[in-house]
């Protein structure tokens, strides 16, 4: 479960947090990330489904380990990581109520891998091994087998030179993928303390 | 004050706690013991004249309680433990001809658990930690199939009343399970009961609505009773007959 985790998160943050070093590994002039907000379109794509389940959310992060993660539909839910705590939110009948476990002690763990490659280049994620394709794309590889068995690649486009991503494709089965696409990025804008503390 | 006096009044306040303290105890005991109490078969009255002229009725009623044809569902899934802990997840359902397809993913759409159902034959094609027990395998499908697919035999053996009052359809499966199943207008109960006549499951389904001309529940809320009680809390996404 905590590889689970890992890669979804690592996923999820490397569609805001990587550009930077993206861009870098890619040749072009990098961008200090300090804070990164944006909306998304999930697509969940299986086999059996005769159409994709869509989700929507938003993204904020803030340099050095402040995330907030959230889903407003179909299911409320935040994540949040916070000065070193991860903590996840689901909100039932109006309320927010935070549940323990399916892996959320493991949470802290992805937040060391998406502030690891933000002091680093893309191609040092321990986790990963990434080749840098034409037209923005960069692919991602799991170095071992054990994850490789949950997910086989992970797919980054970059949205031009404006320093975010385009979309994060994630990739566990020949037909099973979740697609994230990112709209209204915003870079390094100053973000209220409290985004990152309650749901 | 004496050590021997502080000793009587302390004493007399652990006494008078304990009075107020242990029928608060005695009640949870008896709540927990009534919990675990197992619910038993209850006797169906046989329909009068009148009723057995809507007895035709009711049974279609029954039977239109379970969609026909190819469906694909998509529900929030809360599932609470007995011992309050828990989890949120997303399930697809999809119904196909003979076969029964599920999924379980987290709310981030990563896929937990992924398994077919054809000519009762479990092939699971997915499953991680920590559902990658062959006994979860097996208890999801049961639950999926108690709450989407008609009850084994799928003609129910008799219709009655409840001692309430409140019509029935009553299955008889091969292997001696029962079920129960009671319609009204603002959703349907099902109440399962293993072949020692004590109740294992039952399911309140609420807030039909109708697709594709059929009745779909909006909230469905499944509990398993035993020492491994649980609770799933479905809330509809979509429901599409493809």
């Amino acid at each position: 479960m905590r590889s689970l985790i890992v890669v979804l998160f690592l996923a999820a943050g490397l569609g805001f947090l990587s550009p930077a070093r993206a861009q870098d590994a890619a040749g072009l002039s990098p961008v200090r990330v300090e804070s990164v907000q944006a909306e998304f379109t999930q697509e969940k794509h299986l086999p059996i489904l005769a159409r994709p389940i869509i989700s929507k959310g938003t993204f904020v992060f803030q340099a050095p380990a402040s995330l907030r993660w959230e889903y407003l539909s179909p299911v409320h839910s935040v994540l949040l990581m916070d000065d070193g705590r991860t903590r996840k939110f689901i909100q039932r009948n109006g309320q927010f109520v935070e549940e323990q476990g399916m892996g959320v002690d493991s949470m802290a763990i992805v937040l060391q891998e998406i502030t690891g490659w933000l002091d680093g280049h893309i191609s040092d994620t321990p986790t990963f091994k990434a080749k840098v394709q034409e037209g923005g794309l960069i692919v991602l590889t799991p170095k071992e087998s054990a994850l490789a068995r949950i997910i086989s690649r992970i797919e980054l486009r970059l949205a031009g030179k404006s320093g975010l991503m385009e979309s994060v494709t994630l990739y566990e089965g020949p037909d099973s993928l979740t697609k994230l696409i990112f709209s209204h990025g915003v870079l390094n804008e100053k973000i209220p303390a409290a985004t990152f503390m309650k749901p | 004050m004496s050590i021997m006096q502080r000793l009587v009044g302390e004493k007399t306040i652990l006494r008078g706690a304990l009075k107020s303290v242990l029928p608060c105890v005695f009640l949870l005991l008896l709540a927990a013991c009534s919990a675990l109490q197992p619910v038993h078969l209850p006797d169906l009255t046989d329909l009068d004249a009148v009723d057995d002229s809507q007895a035709g009725q009711f049974l279609q009623r029954c039977r239109n309680n379970f969609v026909t044809g190819n469906w694909q569902f998509v529900h929030s899934i809360a599932f609470k433990m007995a011992d309050g802990g828990g989890a949120t997840v997303i399930g697809v359902t999809v119904l196909d001809g003979q076969k029964l397809h599920c999924a379980l993913m987290t709310v981030e759409g990563l896929v937990l658990f992924e398994a077919e159902l054809a000519q009762e034959k479990l092939a699971v094609s997915r499953a991680l930690p920590p559902f990658d027990n062959p006994e979860f395998a097996r208890g999801l499908i049961r639950d999926v199939q108690a709450i989407f697919l008609p009850p084994a035999g799928e003609e129910p053996k008799a219709a009655g009343r409840l001692v309430g009052g409140e019509l029935v359809c009553r299955y008889h499966a091969d292997n001696g399970q029962i079920t129960d199943l009671l319609v009204d207008e603002k959703g349907s109960r099902i109440n399962i009961y293993d072949p020692d006549l004590n109740r294992s499951r039952s399911i309140v389904a609420g807030s039909p609505i109708t697709v594709a001309a059929e009745r779909v529940p909006e909230t469905l809320e499944l509990t398993a009773s035993g020492l491994s009680a649980y609770t799933l809390t479905m809330t509809l996404i979509s429901a599409d007959k493809i």
